[in-house]
C-alpha cells in the first residue's frame, strides 16, 4: 500500500466510518489496534454497584423526572397558565396590600407631590391621598395645608391639634372644627364632603376678591367653583377663651377666724378678710397683716 | 432496541459489549476512580430510561451520551482536567498490526496523534469517538445531541484540519519515511 493510499484510508475512516475501507486495510487495523488498546475490563464491583443501585430504587423516577412527565401531559399548558395567573395575582395583591407610606406633616415644607395611598399624619390629624396629588404646608399662627390637586380624605380631632389648621384648595378653604371630610379637586371645582363634625367653609369670589364664610355641619356635600388658590384667608371672629382666674388656695377661709403657723415659727391669729392669689389678708389684734401663702406652714380654723 | 429486549437483558448485553471500552476510555481520560463512578452512574441512568419504556432507538449511543455528560458536566473531571486531554497524554504508541508494524507506519501514526493533539477539544472528542470508540455518525450524533448532518460536516472539517496539521507538522516527515 502506498503512503497516499494509507493516508487516504485513515482519513476516510475518520470521516466516514470503518465500512468505507476493506477489512484488511492497514488503516482499519490501526484503528482496531487503538480500540483494543483502550479496552479495560471494569472491576467486578462496578456491575455489582449498578445492580445495587437499581435494586435500591435508583431506577425510581426522580422528582425532576416526575415533573417532566407531568409537564408532558396535555393539561400541562393549562396548569402552567393557572400557575402564572396565581403568581401574578399574588404579586398584584401583595402590592395592593402594602402598608401606606406615612409622611409626618412637619416634613412637608414646600409643594410636594404625593403618591396615591400616602398618609400624612400629625397629632390629631390624618390626611390620606386617594389618587395622589400636590400638597403644601404653610406654617404660621395657623397651619395652612394647601391642596392643589388630587383627592384627599381628612380625619382630625380638633381638640388634639397642635395649632389651628386650615385647608386651602382651589376656589376656597375650610377650617375644621373637629371633623372628618374629603376633598376632591378636579377641573370642575373642589367637592367638599363633610362626613363628621363641623367646618367653617370659606369660598373665595375672585371677581370681587371677597370671601364668603359659613359654618356647616355634617352631613354636608358641596362643590366650590374652580378658581386659583388664595392663601390669604379671612380671620374668624374668635371669642377668646375665658382664662380661669387664679384662685387662692385659702379662699374657703375667707371671713373666718384662723390661727396661722408660719414657716419661721411665728404664730398669728385673726380673721381672714381676703384670700387673694398668693396671699391672704389677716385682720389681727395688732392690725391688718398681709401674709404670703409661701410663708404659711399651716392654718387652723378656730 | 429498547422495545425488543427487557431492560435487564439489554443492560447486561450492553455492559458485556461496551463496559470494557467505556471504562477503559474513561480510565485514560479521567482516572480509574472517576471512571468507575461514571460507568456505574451511566449504566444506572440508562436502566432508568429503559425501565421507563423511554424511546431509545440506540442504547449504545445513549450510553455514551450519558457518560460524556457525566464526564464533562457533572464530575470533578470538568474542573480538574478542563482543557487537557488525558487520553492523549496516557496514550501509548499503538502498532499498526502488532509485530508487523514497520517504522514508517508508526511514524505516520505518531504524526497523526501529534496533529490530533493540536486540535481543539471539540474536534479531539470527535476524533476519539471515531478512532478509539468506533462510533458511527449516527451514534456520535446521539451522543453529542446533534444532528447527523451536523456531525457529518464536523467530521469533514476535522479531516480537513487533520490533513492540514499533518502537512504542516509531521505528515511530510512521515510521508518521507513511508517512501523510504
Amino acid at each position: 500500500m502506498s503512503k497516499e493510499d494509507l493516508r487516504s484510508e485513515i482519513l476516510a475512516v475518520i470521516a466516514q466510518g470503518d465500512s468505507v475501507v476493506k477489512e484488511n486495510s492497514k488503516a482499519l487495523i490501526a484503528a482496531a489496534a487503538a480500540r483494543t488498546k483502550i479496552l479495560q475490563q471494569p472491576p467486578a464491583v462496578v456491575w455489582q454497584t449498578i445492580q445495587a443501585n437499581i435494586a435500591a430504587g435508583a431506577a425510581a423516577p426522580t422528582l425532576l423526572q416526575r415533573l417532566k412527565d407531568f409537564m408532558a401531559t396535555p393539561a400541562a399548558p393549562a396548569f402552567a397558565v393557572a400557575l402564572v395567573v396565581m403568581i401574578g395575582g399574588a404579586f398584584f395583591l401583595m402590592n395592593r396590600a402594602t402598608t401606606p407610606a406615612q409622611v409626618p406633616l412637619v416634613e412637608i415644607t414646600a409643594l410636594v407631590p404625593q403618591k396615591a395611598g400616602t398618609v400624612i399624619v400629625a397629632r390629631g390629624l390624618r390626611i390620606e391621598s386617594k389618587t395622589g396629588g400636590n400638597i403644601e404646608r404653610v406654617s404660621g399662627s395657623a397651619d395652612k395645608i394647601v391642596l392643589q390637586t388630587g383627592s384627599w380624605s381628612v380625619a382630625l380631632q380638633h381638640a388634639e391639634l397642635e395649632k389651628r389648621t386650615q385647608f386651602v384648595f382651589p376656589g376656597g378653604a375650610l377650617e375644621p372644627l373637629g371633623t372628618a371630610f374629603t376633598l376632591e379637586i378636579s377641573a370642575s371645582g373642589t367637592a367638599v364632603n363633610l362626613t363628621e363634625g363641623e367646618i367653617r367653609l370659606m369660598e373665595f369670589e375672585a371677581g370681587r376678591k371677597i370671601w364668603h364664610t359659613r359654618e356647616v355641619v355634617a352631613p354636608f356635600s358641596g362643590t366650590v367653583a374652580p378658581q386659583l388658590i388664595e392663601r390669604d384667608l379671612p380671620e374668624a371672629d374668635y371669642a377668646p377663651k375665658e382664662i380661669a382666674k387664679p384662685v387662692s388656695r385659702y379662699a374657703r377661709l375667707a371671713g373666718k377666724r384662723v390661727a396661722v403657723e408660719l414657716k419661721n415659727g411665728d404664730r398669728l391669729s385673726g380673721k381672714v378678710t381676703a384670700a387673694l392669689p398668693g396671699k391672704i389678708i389677716l385682720e389681727a389684734a395688732a392690725g391688718t397683716m398681709t401674709v404670703r401663702e409661701s410663708d404659711i406652714l399651716n392654718i387652723q380654723v378656730n | 432496541m429498547a422495545s425488543q429486549a427487557e431492560p435487564d437483558e439489554l443492560l447486561r448485553t450492553l455492559y458485556d459489549t461496551e463496559g470494557a471500552r467505556l471504562y477503559g476510555y474513561l480510565v485514560k481520560k479521567a482516572g480509574a476512580d472517576l471512571a468507575q463512578d461514571i460507568v456505574q452512574e451511566a449504566f444506572t441512568r440508562l436502566y432508568v430510561r429503559l425501565a421507563r419504556a423511554a424511546d431509545i432507538s440506540n442504547a449504545r449511543a445513549y450510553l455514551y451520551q450519558i457518560a460524556r455528560h457525566l464526564l464533562y458536566h457533572e464530575s470533578a473531571f470538568a474542573r480538574r482536567f478542563a482543557g487537557s486531554d488525558a487520553l492523549l497524554e496516557n496514550r501509548a504508541a499503538e502498532p499498526l498490526s502488532g509485530e508487523s508494524a514497520d517504522f514508517g507506519e508508526r511514524e505516520l501514526l505518531e504524526a497523526l496523534y501529534g496533529a490530533v493533539a493540536l486540535l481543539e477539544g471539540k474536534d479531539r472528542e470527535l476524533f476519539e469517538m471515531r478512532w478509539y470508540l468506533g462510533l458511527t455518525q449516527v451514534e456520535i450524533a446521539v451522543a453529542l445531541k446533534k444532528s447527523e448532518r451536523q456531525i457529518r460536516r464536523d467530521l469533514e472539517k476535522l479531516v480537513t484540519r487533520l490533513r492540514g496539521q499533518l502537512r504542516e507538522q509531521g505528515w511530510q516527515n512521515a510521508a518521507e519515511a513511508l517512501q523510504g
